[in-house]
């Protein structure tokens, strides 16, 4: 399917001067209720997507601004878009374009493939910049070129070009990493770029504590023992491939979501590393579940 | 008939070395031999299961059950710390101490429970006291297979010869329990000669060990109370074996039954998680082939080429089952050795007759227990505590445990040849 096909002409405008995200907005839902889109009253619609601004931004960094609202009842999928002539300053950033959703309250099942598409294109074709001072047909013209799988994939809510380390980067070295990118988990990975094993920082703090300890199984009483000091002074002696273990987790980036999200259930995983063949092209976290499919 | 012979005694042979060298699984090989067995036609399938000894896999379930709740409430953790406060971190009484603690726990628990509970804490106190845990781990390590000899389930030789031989917990305390005294006494003896000289450790050493807190040790105090009530009034009721007639594995089950109603009904499936379930398939596996070699005759074979090397002299047959369970239970796994040793014994009872046999089954018990002695690879319990050591950075070598193993073996096999002698055959 290609965006195109989701969207209706007369629902994109172009060029008018409105002052504000929100503005366009109710310009857009007037149109909609006006054509008798809507399942409930305009207004109501004009509560509801001010109720979700108010949790947060929906502002992708991009520019891409993306409002919307989840209406009970409603079994469909509408977008609207507002192409300002020039980007629109607010307090969260410039907006090049506004997509308005509304969907149902557990969404419509497009309503995620066409977010990610539009992310998509944000990172491949300098959309949005690219339609400056395009014409609504041209608009059409290039969200038809834009194709949406209905079948999201762990691609496209994973970070790509994730942190990695190597073999012979020292645990001191792996502690400044974890410890400046606030991250736990890092893939070990060869000089072609291919996982072969991991390292949690929990593999660092083990090292802290020898398996004779680990073993008692109860260590209330020891008060004296400092399990840090000798790791502190071995730091740069030990290397990664010491402590790194074999990754059992890994899954390819065709990978559905539900796939990765009974995955990260049922192994108890926080983050699963997403391959493309042999070869680590990202990272999936639940926190990415959170921020791109149930915030999303 | 003689194609099945051949193929029974090289696999069961085989079986043997292969347990032996650990290259596969001793359990899944077991298995595959009993299934072997009857597949073959060398015990038919209702055989098989009759001879299956449920006594003794009933007596290591409940046993397994009980100990594996108690330890959960830190106790022994509690006593070992206990000590070592109680002797101001002396190394010297420390070391004594420990292998005297690890011996009598391996005579009421199981020999590598012991060890699994007690060497973490040995290495421990002996890294705070500034030395090498390796002499403190090998002489626990001895001294549980010396302290298993003294009960009925201490070791596992044990349980199946009580067993088979109809020997109580009380037998084995008043047959092996003074013996079991004089043999721990020259173990401490002979450690403190090996390793004496190496146990200088400062006052600022010892002090740390004054700094632990063995209360805290404890994790349940009423969990605590449950478990060593349940194990006593099991131990009495082994104790009391004449009088009421239930069998140890009876009551092992019975008082497994009732731990698990006291500690916690939500647990239960938790609780049967301590049943090491691979050593039970294990003994069912070497029950069903062992059962297949009776049939097979080579037992009985064996037997009269033993009883015409002994000339069924009895004092010549218990000395040379001493020795030579020995020194077989040093390399051998000494579970399939006891296993194929019973009927061996059985057959011989009839000759010499059942009443003097009994000094027989001492002499097994002995051998087997104090051969997982002679190497590393002896017992479980040195398996285990050499490999908990080895994960701690303190590596101990075939040959370093061996050197003091073997020594201890051949001296603890020497005073049991004299105590048999002297007790049973004059």
């Amino acid at each position: 399917m290609k965006l195109g096909s989701f969207i209706d002409k007369k629902a994109i405008l172009v060029g008018d001067n409105f002052n504000s995200v929100l503005e366009a907005v109710d310009a857009l839902i007037n149109i909609f209720e006006k054509r008798g889109l809507l399942p409930v009253s305009g207004e109501e619609v004009k509560k509801i997507i001010r109720e979700r601004e108010e949790t947060g931004s929906t502002l992708l960094p991009t520019g891409v601004a993306i409002p919307h609202g989840r209406i009970e009842g409603f079994q469909d999928l509408l977008i609207g878009v507002w192409l300002p002539a020039a980007p629109l300053v607010t307090e969260e950033g410039p907006v090049s374009i506004v997509f308005c959703f509304l969907t149902s309250l557990t969404g419509s099942l497009n309503y995620l493939p066409v977010l990610s598409s539009i992310a998509k294109s944000c990172s491949l074709d300098n959309f949005p910049q690219n339609l400056k001072g395009a014409t609504q047909n041209e608009i059409i013209q290039y969200f038809n070129t834009m194709v949406i799988r209905k079948e999201l994939t762990v691609e496209d809510i994973m970070t790509t070009n994730p942190v990695t380390c190597h073999q012979e980067t020292t645990i001191g070295e792996l502690a400044d990493i974890f410890y400046q990118k606030g991250l736990s988990f890092l893939p070990v990975v060869d000089e072609n770029n291919h996982q072969i094993g991991e390292v949690t920082l929990k593999d660092i703090l083990t090292q802290g504590v020898p398996d004779y300890i680990r073993r008692l199984g109860n260590v209330r009483f020891l008060k004296t023992l400092e399990p840090f000091e000798a790791l502190l002074r071995n730091e740069n002696n030990i290397k990664v491939k010491d402590i790194m273990r074999p990754s059992k987790r890994g899954l390819p980036k065709e990978a559905s979501i539900i796939e990765v999200v009974s995955t990260i259930i049922s192994k108890g995983f926080r983050h699963i590393p997403i391959l493309d063949g042999k070869e680590l092209i990202g990272i999936v976290s639940e926190t990415d579940i959170l921020q791109k499919v149930l915030r999303g | 008939m003689m194609i099945q012979l051949v193929i029974g005694v090289v696999f069961f042979v085989l079986l043997f070395i292969l347990i032996s060298l650990e290259v596969i699984n001793k359990t899944i090989l077991a298995m595959l031999g009993a299934v072997l067995f009857i597949a073959m036609g060398i015990v038919n399938q209702h055989q098989a299961y009759e001879e299956i000894d449920w006594h003794v896999i009933f007596l290591l379930i409940g046993m397994m059950v009980i100990v594996g709740i108690t330890k959960r409430s830190g106790l022994f953790q509690y006593i070992a710390i206990k000590l070592a406060k109680l002797v101001n971190g002396d190394p010297v009484k420390i070391l004594i101490l420990f292998s005297i603690l690890t011996a009598i726990l391996s005579a009421l628990l199981d020999n590598v429970t012991t060890v699994l509970i007690l060497t973490p804490v040995i290495i421990l106190i002996s890294v705070e006291l500034g030395l090498n845990p390796i002499p403190f781990i090998i002489s626990s390590a001895l001294a549980s297979n010396i302290g298993g000899m003294a009960t009925l389930i201490g070791d596992p030789p044990n349980i199946m010869i009580g067993s088979a031989a109809g020997l109580g917990f009380t037998d084995f305390i008043i047959n092996l329990g003074p013996l079991v005294l004089i043999l721990l006494f020259s173990h401490c003896v002979l450690i403190l000669l090996f390793f004496k000289k190496k146990m200088e450790v400062s006052m600022e050493r010892r002090a740390r060990i004054m700094e632990f807190d063995e209360r805290a040790s404890i994790t349940d105090k009423a969990l605590l109370i449950k478990s060593l009530s349940v194990l006593f009034l099991v131990l009495l009721l082994f104790l009391l074996h004449g009088l009421i007639t239930l069998e140890p594995s009876t009551v092992a089950l019975g008082g497994a039954a009732l731990l698990m109603l006291l500690a916690g009904g939500d647990e239960v499936e938790d609780f049967f998680h301590e049943v090491e379930w691979s050593t039970i398939f294990f003994f069912i596996g070497l029950f069903i082939m062992v059962g297949g070699l009776v049939e097979l005759g080579v037992i009985n074979f064996l037997a009269e080429k033993y009883l015409q090397l002994t000339a069924g002299n009895l004092v010549l047959t218990s000395e040379s089952i001493i020795w030579v369970s020995g020194f077989l239970s040093a390399f051998l796994d000494n579970i399939p050795y006891v296993a194929t040793m019973i009927p061996l014994v059985e057959r011989l009872g009839q000759d010499i007759g059942q009443a003097s046999i009994g000094p027989v089954w001492w002499s097994l018990a002995i051998g087997a227990c104090l051969g997982g002695n002679g190497t590393l690879i002896g017992a479980s319990a040195n398996v285990v505590s050499a490999g908990i050591s080895g994960r701690s950075g303190y590596k101990i070598s075939f040959m370093e445990f061996t050197k003091y193993g073997m020594i201890i073996m051949v001296i603890t096999l020497a005073i049991s040849s004299v105590y048999v002698y002297l007790r049973y055959l004059i």
